[in-house]
């Protein structure tokens, strides 16, 4: 057992299997105290069972570790506060939250329906900005606290058929950059990782994803990542995370890594990188006769137009 | 509320908040006229812009910018597995997170 972590009291959420269940027995391993979040849903965040939960709270605790389960929805305003409230309850506190509850809906955005957008975002984003809010009540006020947020390249490099996910996922790298300013003075650092791991939910896109973009004909953006996916298990994620919790990484705030296998990325912010300027007011003709060799030049269409326009 | 406002609004929260926002270069919010956004949008519904797919831009005052991604700007990496945090604590703090600085650093009680 490390003792990186003792006397810490953490949450992982979607912890029940997966890339939060590596985090959850890591954080554990290095001393912290976990709630082991999972309501047991299907990948399509359909259903409810306490036993994902209860079987990562046994492993820990077989092994010395600590932990409680607690099984509500991260996507529910009050739930998420009984999520962050079974810390505080059971351990007295809450000093690190891991953002990882995750759900996928994929279909090509033509195609996509309410509910489906509606529950992704629900999951992902709405559910960390939740667990985040009440995580960081807490934390101002004992002027320390460590939360690290799934976010995924798949809205960086836009995966064709996850609108739903890219989008929340994106948020979540938006909603990271702004906690840490609105966090950071209190000593909560608020940083992201994109994962790149075989799981439960990756099996899905495989099927579900990748039907959608043949089915559609459009190419993946992340075509060549599958292949190195399988030899990439869900704990290839979990040693960043916990480092990020740990006191070398204090200074570290407002980040988002990429991590997949033995690639460990720190990323860029998203910056102006071609910039055009005048002394007034642009106008779409103006831009249009200097953007070809300005802001447009090199840029590429990820998926250009193959199809005869239809004739009205 | 207009944009202005809100901005106004952000700013003043800030101040009561003791957060100092970077400095992005875009100058004061006033001098911003909502205006100045169109003739981008204009451009992108343009039949010139057709090609133009995926992208991000920046507009303010008189200033059209193109918006990167997120790409690795540090790498570490580890042919054979995955890290340990004994590793980590090793390497990490020279090869990736050197230099960082934290935008909102925690202030003595």
């Amino acid at each position: 057992m490390g003792t990186r972590l003792r006397g810490k009291r953490a949450v992982v959420t979607g912890a029940g299997r997966g890339i939060g269940r590596a985090i959850a027995e890591l954080l554990a391993i290095e001393g912290a105290a976990v709630v082991v979040n999972d309501l047991g849903g299907a990948v399509d965040g359909s259903g409810t069972s306490g036993s994902a939960a209860d079987e990562v709270v046994t492993a820990i605790t077989s092994r010395g570790g600590t932990a409680v389960a607690n099984y509500d929805s991260v996507a529910d305003f009050d739930a998420a506060e009984r999520i962050v409230g079974t810390a505080v309850r059971e351990f007295g506190g809450i000093d690190i939250l891991v953002n990882n509850a995750g759900i996928l809906r994929d279909r090509m955005v033509f195609n996509m329906s309410e509910e489906e957008w509606d529950a992704v975002v629900a999951v992902h984003l709405t559910g960390t900005f939740n667990c985040t809010r009440h995580a960081a009540r807490h934390m101002r006020e004992q002027r320390f606290g460590r939360i690290v947020s799934m976010s995924s390249t798949s809205g960086v490099y836009g995966n064709s058929g996850q609108a739903n996910y890219g989008a929340a996922k994106d948020g979540i790298a938006g909603l990271t950059r702004v906690a840490a300013r609105d966090l950071g003075r209190y000593g909560i650092t608020v940083n992201a990782v994109c994962p790149g791991a075989a799981t439960r939910m990756t099996q899905t896109v495989t099927s579900s994803a990748r039907d959608a973009r043949s089915k559609a004909g459009v190419a993946s953006a992340a075509g060549k990542r599958p292949a190195t996916l399988e030899h990439t298990g869900p704990e290839n994620v979990a040693p960043w995370v916990v480092y990020l919790a740990t006191e070398p990484a204090s200074h570290v705030n407002g980040k988002v890594f990429f991590v997949m296998g033995g690639l460990i990325a720190l990323l860029t912010d998203p910056a102006p990188v071609r910039t055009i300027q005048r002394g007034g007011r642009w106008t779409a003709e103006d831009i249009g006769l200097v953007f070809s060799r300005t802001l447009g030049m090199d840029l590429v269409n990820p998926a250009p137009a193959r199809l005869e326009p239809k004739s009205a | 509320m207009t944009v202005t406002d809100a901005y106004v609004k952000a700013r003043e929260l800030r101040k009561q908040q003791g957060i100092q926002r970077e400095d992005r270069g875009t100058g004061e919010i006033e001098r911003l006229d909502p205006a100045d956004i169109a003739p981008m949008v204009a451009f992108l519904a343009s039949e010139q812009a057709g090609d133009v797919n995926g992208q991000m831009f920046l507009c303010y005052g008189n200033t059209v910018a193109l918006v990167s991604q997120p790409r690795p700007e540090r790498t570490l990496l580890k042919s054979d597995g995955y890290w340990t945090l004994d590793e980590l604590d090793a390497l990490a703090p020279g090869a990736l997170l050197d230099g960082l600085v934290n935008p909102a650093p925690a202030k003595e009680a």
